[in-house]
């Protein structure tokens, strides 16, 4: 995503408005409370960028804020490490408890995350509390030293106001970099389907456990800028019940833009603060507490009811600050692309390129792979067929390693790969489509081409924060334009892949699969749903892959096109092979006959 | 007392709570296999049915008819809440329904709270008599009460579930809401039903604690919390296993509580979760896994 003209303006704006707010507001209004809205900025711009890019929720951000303030306090105070080496200790401490949570964690699919921060959030406030050698208990600990570089001391309001702010800029512009770079895309395809980011070779636990430790490092910044800003610290603050207010903070503001964060920590943080001083005024000042929660509460919901996707959509679409989407400066030369795609073909395997073997899955009582074998030369077009329910689509699912095995094994140049995750697979050479159509459809039709090209290009996580993948972005979508115009779709490539017509996507999903240069490409029934014209160009265009050296496995219920294009044709019925060969010898076997049309059109 | 009465003693009372956990997640999992929706505010139909039941007690209204009272008013919110809050949003996100029921929790405590105050409410046992001894553990009536009435309850739910259209209905709703819909089905009742049954199920958790616990207008999130605890280990959508997944989750609490510290009550418990979790996945790692069955089956 790129900034407009526009949006830059609006953003040196807010920069200069913040600039000069200090002197604006003096003796009028305590900075303090804007000193804490850029605190808790720094917490929920993390938190927005797991929730929005990395689709999973923190219910214990708090727990992180207060492990960095608790790091920080206690090296400070208690071992003597001076106060500005303490702050990037914070931050580590804080991202690697982080990084050894999230990593195992994010194996497991669904919200685990959820109860692993909740119940980290938990027993950190119960450990402060009670360790108190350590940690002064409930009491807190007091006379924690100001952050100081040699003889520059930064105290006051004012000082850290600048400071925080400068940090909430820095982590804007660090995360809108990630965002718009290759490690964002992959993000994106991992949010809309983990599976089909999986088999174009990125791994979806790598991503999501570096962008949990990169919140919780934003988490433990802030609670050392805390700590030393205010000199003490107590348990209270980093209670499970920050963690939820820190999230609606984000999903307020609108978790899929970063600036939407700071909208939403300042419209919460005011909204607390005057609810607090207004309804006593106006109810007197016995009861205003109880109000207070209610008309919080009815409010919040109020506002997410209406605008379910936070305030910051609609405030950019009023103000007219939306970003452009990445577009390529030139296409790269198809044949260039097409032709680089893999060197198979030099060397022929002996045992053939794709070899399984005793292959077979079982689904509760149902057999749907049963004791499959057969093996795949280099440069073959080699058609899978049979009957609905044949598993057809299983065997392509166990290959390519969304399915695991219940037992047999594959091969992939007499490398075993069928214990390998699917990610992996498809770094070794392993490409596919599906069925039904899995392209990421919040990615334009050229970004889920540079997905494909994702494990071709090397822009690391950190890499991606600085802003250092933008060359290597500008010759990726050149190339993914490339193979737009191979498929056909270059005049579509600024569309959002989910506005494609059906017989679009099924381009755009091959067009993504070659972009990650296969050695074998498995095409799960690519002619379904298309028109006849799109068909005949699909011939083509299998052939063309095939003549680059990509060899091409097809499971197709249109057998008129798989005698014409393929080499040799597998037979599958409940799971096991009836009958192979070349088109032409399987055409005319009895069982298959038998198997597509009734035992009786044999007899 | 030797050790072996007081680990009678700790999984006795860890089977109590559990069971008091087990009620709220048995709500939780009706609320989120039909409508896909976490609730947060389900400790607060506990509350609610607590505290009512207590005041209408004090009031001078027999206990059995204050129970019944306190069910249905917490089942009554229970639609209420789905009918205001949720309905109006059910097209948006997992992430904004959850911080809907976030909102919707602060605004049924302040409720409490503007109701009931800060104090807390007893309510006298069901039944008086001494604590009775079974096997080396000192169990009170009221615990007895508790199980039993939450077996009944068990039992009233299964039968609902297997053996009326009903209950059916709302089981198809879960599975697959657009096949239900098409087979005439109408979900949007069904979603009222399921919210209205966790609302019931959250008060009855609520009357049956409080002679144990006494009440307080914040007592419902951390019930909530442990309720969520257990339907998430048990993989969000079994009611039995929900069922046992919260009284072990109760009684490993209770016996980290017991054996170690009652200041780290809350914290053995989660760490326990968190520890397992890691676990589970740590054992999916070594499978070498990567995308679960049920994802591929989409």
């Amino acid at each position: 995503m790129i900034p407009t003209r526009r949006a830059r303006l609006a953003a040196t704006i807010a920069v200069v408005v913040l600039a000069i707010l200090p002197y604006a507001v003096a003796g009028r209004i305590s900075l303090s409370i804007f000193v804490f809205i850029g605190l808790f900025s720094l917490i929920v711009i993390g938190l927005s960028l797991l929730a929005g890019h990395a689709g999973q929720v923190s219910l214990g951000q708090a727990a992180f804020y207060g492990l960095g303030a608790y790091i920080a306090a206690i090296s400070t105070l208690r071992i003597g490490i001076p106060p500005w080496l303490a702050l990037p200790l914070a931050v580590s401490g804080a991202a690697g408890v982080a990084y050894l949570l999230g990593a195992p964690i994010f194996v497991l699919r669904g919200h685990f995350l959820v109860l692993g921060t909740l119940g980290l959030n938990v027993v950190m406030d119960v450990l402060v509390r009670n360790v108190q050698s350590l940690t002064g208990g409930p009491t807190g600990l007091t006379g924690i030293p100001p952050l100081s570089i040699g003889s520059l001391m930064i105290a006051g309001d004012r000082a850290y106001y600048y400071l925080t702010w400068t940090f909430v800029f820095a982590a804007l512009w660090l995360g809108r970099n990630l965002v718009s770079s290759r490690v964002g895309r992959a993000l994106a395809a991992v949010r809309s389907s983990e599976v089909a980011a999986a088999t174009v070779g990125i791994n979806p636990a790598f991503y999501k456990s570096r962008v949990f430790a990169a919140s919780a490092a934003l988490a433990g910044l802030a609670g050392a800028l805390y700590v030393h800003y205010l000199s003490f610290v107590s348990p209270s603050p980093f209670a499970f019940n920050f963690s939820i207010d820190l999230l609606v903070m984000s999903v307020l503001g609108g978790i899929y833009q970063l600036p939407g964060a700071v909208a939403g920590t300042a419209i919460l943080t005011v909204l607390r603060e005057a609810l607090r001083t207004i309804m006593p005024r106006v109810l007197g000042s016995g009861a205003s507490a109880e109000y207070e929660i209610v008309l919080f509460g009815v409010l919040l919901a109020v506002v997410i009811i209406f605008s379910p996707a936070g305030v910051w959509p609609p405030l950019i679409k009023v103000l007219r600050l939306e970003s452009a989407r990445p577009r390529w400066a030139q296409v790269a030369p198809v044949a260039g692309v097409l032709a680089k795609s893999s060197s198979s073909l030099a060397r022929p395997e002996p045992t053939g390129l794709l070899r399984v073997e005793g292959l077979r899955k079982q689904f509760g009582g149902l057999l749907a792979v049963d004791d499959l074998s057969f093996h795949v030369q280099a440069g073959e077009i080699y058609g899978i067929i049979g009957p609905n329910g044949a598993g057809k689509t299983t065997a392509f699912n166990l290959i390519s390693g969304v399915l695991r095995p219940t037992r047999g094994t594959v091969y992939l140049r007499g490398r075993k790969i069928s214990d390998l995750p699917a990610y992996r697979r498809a770094a070794l050479g392993v490409g596919r489509t599906f069925q039904t159509p899995n392209v990421f459809p919040d990615l334009t039709v050229l970004e889920n081409v540079m997905v494909g090209l994702h494990r071709l290009t090397t822009t690391s996580f950190t890499g991606a924060m600085l802003g250092l993948g933008r060359r290597e972005d500008t010759q990726a979508a050149a190339q993914a334009a490339g193979y737009l115009a191979a498929v056909g779709l270059l005049d579509h490539a600024g569309l959002p892949a989910g506005a494609l017509p059906f017989g679009g996507l099924r381009l755009l999903e091959l067009a993504r699969a070659l972009a990650m240069h296969p050695i074998v490409l498995l095409l799960d029934e690519p002619a379904s749903g298309l028109t006849g014209a799109e068909r005949a160009e699909l011939v083509r265009l299998i052939r063309r892959i095939r003549d680059t050296g990509t060899t091409v496995l097809l499971v197709e219920h249109d057998v008129g096109l798989v005698m014409e294009v393929a080499d040799r044709v597998l037979v599958l019925n409940y799971g096991r092979r009836i009958a192979d060969g070349t088109p032409r010898v399987v055409r005319n076997d009895p069982r298959v006959i038998a198997a597509y049309l009734g035992e009786e059109a044999v007899s | 007392m030797t050790l072996t009465q007081q680990l009678a003693q700790f999984i006795a009372s860890g089977i109590v709570n559990g069971t008091i956990y087990a009620l709220l997640g048995l709500g939780l999992v009706a609320i989120h296999s039909v409508t896909r929706v976490v609730n947060v505010a389900q400790g607060e139909f506990a509350a609610l049915g607590a505290l009512l039941a207590s005041t209408l007690v004090a009031r001078g209204m027999p206990l059995s008819l204050a129970a019944g009272v306190a069910v249905v008013a917490a089942a009554a919110a229970g639609g209420g809440v789905y009918r205001t809050g949720i309905r109006p949003a059910r097209d948006a996100g997992p992430l904004t329904l959850l911080i809907i029921t976030i909102a919707l929790h602060l605004a049924l405590k302040g409720l409490l709270l503007l109701v009931w105050g800060t104090n807390p409410y007893g309510l006298r046992p069901f039944t008086a008599g001494p604590p009775l001894r079974i096997l080396s553990a000192v169990v009170t009536r009221q615990s007895l009460w508790v199980v039993g009435v939450t077996a009944v309850a068990l039992v009233v739910l299964y039968l609902f579930f297997t053996h009326t259209i009903l209950g059916k209905s709302l089981r198809a709703c879960a599975v697959n809401p657009t096949a239900a819909r098409l087979m005439g089905i109408r979900v949007e009742r069904m979603s009222t039903l399921a919210w209205l049954i966790a609302g019931a199920l959250g008060g009855l958790a609520g009357v049956l604690i409080t002679p144990l616990t006494l009440a307080t207008y914040d007592m419902g999130l951390i019930l909530g919390l442990k309720g969520f605890v257990g339907v998430v280990m048990a993989g969000m959508s079994s009611y039995p296993w929900t069922v046992g997944a919260c009284i072990l989750f109760g009684v490993v609490e209770s016996l980290g509580a017991g054996l170690i510290s009652s200041n780290y009550r809350d914290g053995i418990a989660f760490g326990v979760l968190v520890a397992a979790l890691l676990w589970r996945a740590l054992s999916v790692l070594r499978g070498g896994l990567i995308v679960s069955e049920e994802t591929a089956q989409e």
